[in-house]
């Protein structure tokens, strides 16, 4: 892949770079960064794992998208990592398990944070147990809901932006590149919507006990306004094209 | 097998004929366009036009396919998404050779007919399909036997953005010159993006209302016509784009396929040859004869349906104005 080549170009300096770590016995030196492995390719960044400064890390590089106007192009890359920054920092302050930020050089769309040693959920969510889709579910909809309540909105909330630790089986959420600090009800129903809509459009199995138990976690945090925020989520849906029951009312709220 | 499908959705009304076959599938194709002199489609008056013009439609169908109506296996009739007044005459024209002919009538979806006729025409297996017309804008993948919808436009279409701002700042009628869309035109001249114009994408949505309201707002201020269209362009491409390219990651699927009438802009078939390259993708474009609405894609889909058995009694195909993509079971996939 070519954009595997991109980010060695991109890190080069890095490779090269060493650090001398001073003991009272002596000094030792040693690579900043070392153990580059391609992970994955997403849409708007591709994922490699390293060893920067002997910590497990992950690097995520929002490569340049040929396709756009490079000036539009720089600036969306720009912006969207340095809010990815601000709001791991936010969150990791709030008890959200999230990916701990250890370096940034916005102008290049990097970002290198600690490693999750992971299942992603979309991949597993088939073939685990329905207790456990609902009890991860429900943490994610704890989580969002300390997000709304800290004016961030995550922007998408999916199963592929959830994750399992394979250790600890701690239940992480990742992917803040899309984040918002907004308290805006209708931006909060949005990533309510967004979570529903990667349910049901991957997931039919389990869709009925992943909403109802995001929305009980969400609702532990946020109480009755919950009611509020999923009054809009369907008001959203009912935006979509060609939505037969524009006037049916949601189970959901209804509940 | 032979079937006769009829299209009248928007502003086509359309009359295909096609057999099962590989090669030369269609037998007869007619298209009657409704052009209104200003404004958009009112569907009244398009309505008048299809109900004027369909029984002569339907007649030229039948010649240039050469055949006896009684050869045919079954009608097919878009029965929606689309405007009311439109479907009703095509559905009841439908209704009424099926009656009198004795002939299984089969209810095809308008957006599942795009994507059927696009992987005729294209060959491609299993793509994330990019669907953008004047009342469309989804991404869509075939996941369990549904056509899903992964994102979309939370207010207006795409192609509804573009040709609603050409007409209001005065550019069009007509939208398309020599193939090309007047906004694609006017961005030629276009040398700069101008800040604030609203870029939302949520998840996997878009909307382009917000869009529509900045470049009016710039035009009436004074702005360079060339830099307004250069960015509404950009930024509503754009945001398409990203959504397409993130479906394509999240289904892990390797085609991506554009159906609909704004496919057939050369602008956007540049920017999605360098994202299907981008990601590793094999890109298929459904060419414009195929990408605007036809007769040939119901009658299309309407055979695929056939054979797998799904037909309607006459007095129970009524028209859906918002049949949804995601409501079809595929069961011929």
């Amino acid at each position: 892949m070519e954009v595997d080549t991109e980010l060695i170009k991109v890190l080069e300096e890095f490779l090269n770079e060493k650090v001398v770590i001073a003991y009272a016995s002596g000094f030792e030196e040693k690579k900043l960064l070392r153990g580059l492995e391609f992970l994955s390719m997403g849409a708007e960044a591709i994922i490699a794992k390293c060893l920067f400064l002997d910590i497990d890390a992950v690097i995520k590089w929002r490569f340049p998208k040929p396709y756009m106007p490079a000036e539009l192009d720089r600036e969306f890359r720009r912006n969207r990592t340095i809010t990815e920054v601000k709001a791991l920092i936010k969150a990791l302050s709030l008890g959200i398990n999230v990916p701990i930020p250890l370096y940034t050089e916005p102008d290049e769309g990097l970002l290198i944070m600690t490693y999750i040693d992971g299942f992603v959920l979309r991949d597993i969510i088939d073939r685990i147990s329905l207790d456990k889709v609902c009890e991860i579910c429900r943490n994610v909809g704890v989580y969002t809901a300390k997000l709304h309540e800290n004016s961030i909105v995550h922007g998408d909330v999916t199963t592929s932006n959830v994750m399992l630790d394979k250790v600890t089986g701690k239940i992480y959420l990742i992917d803040f590149g899309l984040t918002n600090f907004v308290k805006r009800i209708e931006d909060q129903a949005i990533d309510v919507h967004i979570f529903f809509r990667s349910i049901e459009s991957a997931h039919h199995n389990v869709e009925d006990i992943a909403k109802k138990c995001f929305i009980e976690g969400y609702r532990s945090v946020k109480g009755s306004y919950t009611d509020k925020v999923l009054r809009i989520v369907d008001n959203i849906r009912k935006m979509g094209r060609y939505v037969a029951e524009r006037k049916i009312k949601s189970v959901w709220v209804m509940q | 097998m032979i079937i006769l499908g009829i299209e009248s959705t928007a502003h086509t009304f359309g009359v295909g004929i096609v057999r099962d076959s590989e090669e030369n599938f269609v037998l007869a194709d007619v298209r009657t366009k409704y052009e209104p002199k200003e404004g958009g489609i009112h569907p009244r008056e398009a309505s008048r036009f299809f109900a004027e013009k369909g029984p002569e439609t339907l007649r030229i169908a039948l010649g240039e396919a050469g055949i006896n109506p009684k050869e045919l296996n079954a009608i097919a009739v878009a029965l929606g998404p689309g405007m009311g007044p439109c479907l009703r005459v095509g559905a009841t024209i439908a209704r009424t050779i099926a009656s009198y002919l004795g002939k299984p009538l089969v209810p095809v979806n308008h957006a599942v007919a795009h994507i059927e006729i696009g992987l005729k025409i294209t060959k491609l297996k299993d793509p994330v399909v990019v669907y953008l017309s004047g009342g469309n804008t989804a991404i869509v993948a075939l996941v369990n036997k549904r056509y899903r919808v992964f994102g979309e436009t939370l207010d207006i279409a795409l192609g509804n953005l573009l040709d609603s701002f050409a007409r209001d700042v005065g550019l069009a009628p007509p939208y398309v010159v020599n193939g090309m869309h007047v906004v694609d035109i006017c961005a030629e001249k276009g040398s700069r993006i101008l800040n604030n114009f609203p870029y939302v994408v949520r998840g996997q949505d878009v909307s382009f209302s917000g869009l529509y309201t900045a470049a009016m707002k710039a035009f009436k201020k004074g702005v360079d016509i060339h830099d307004i269209c250069l960015t509404l362009r950009e930024i509503a491409y754009n945001s398409v784009l990203e959504v397409a390219a993130r479906a394509l990651m999240h289904t892990k699927k390797r085609e991506i396929m554009v159906v609909g009438g704004v496919a057939a802009s050369p602008v956007l078939r540049e920017k999605l040859e360098m994202l299907a390259k981008r990601y590793g993708a094999e890109l298929g474009v459904v060419p414009p004869n195929y990408a605007v609405d036809n007769g040939i894609m119901i009658a299309w889909t309407g055979l695929l349906m056939y054979k797998s058995g799904i037909t309607i009694e006459p007095r129970r195909a009524v028209v859906n104005q918002r049949w949804r993509v995601d409501e079809v079971d595929i069961v011929w996939r």
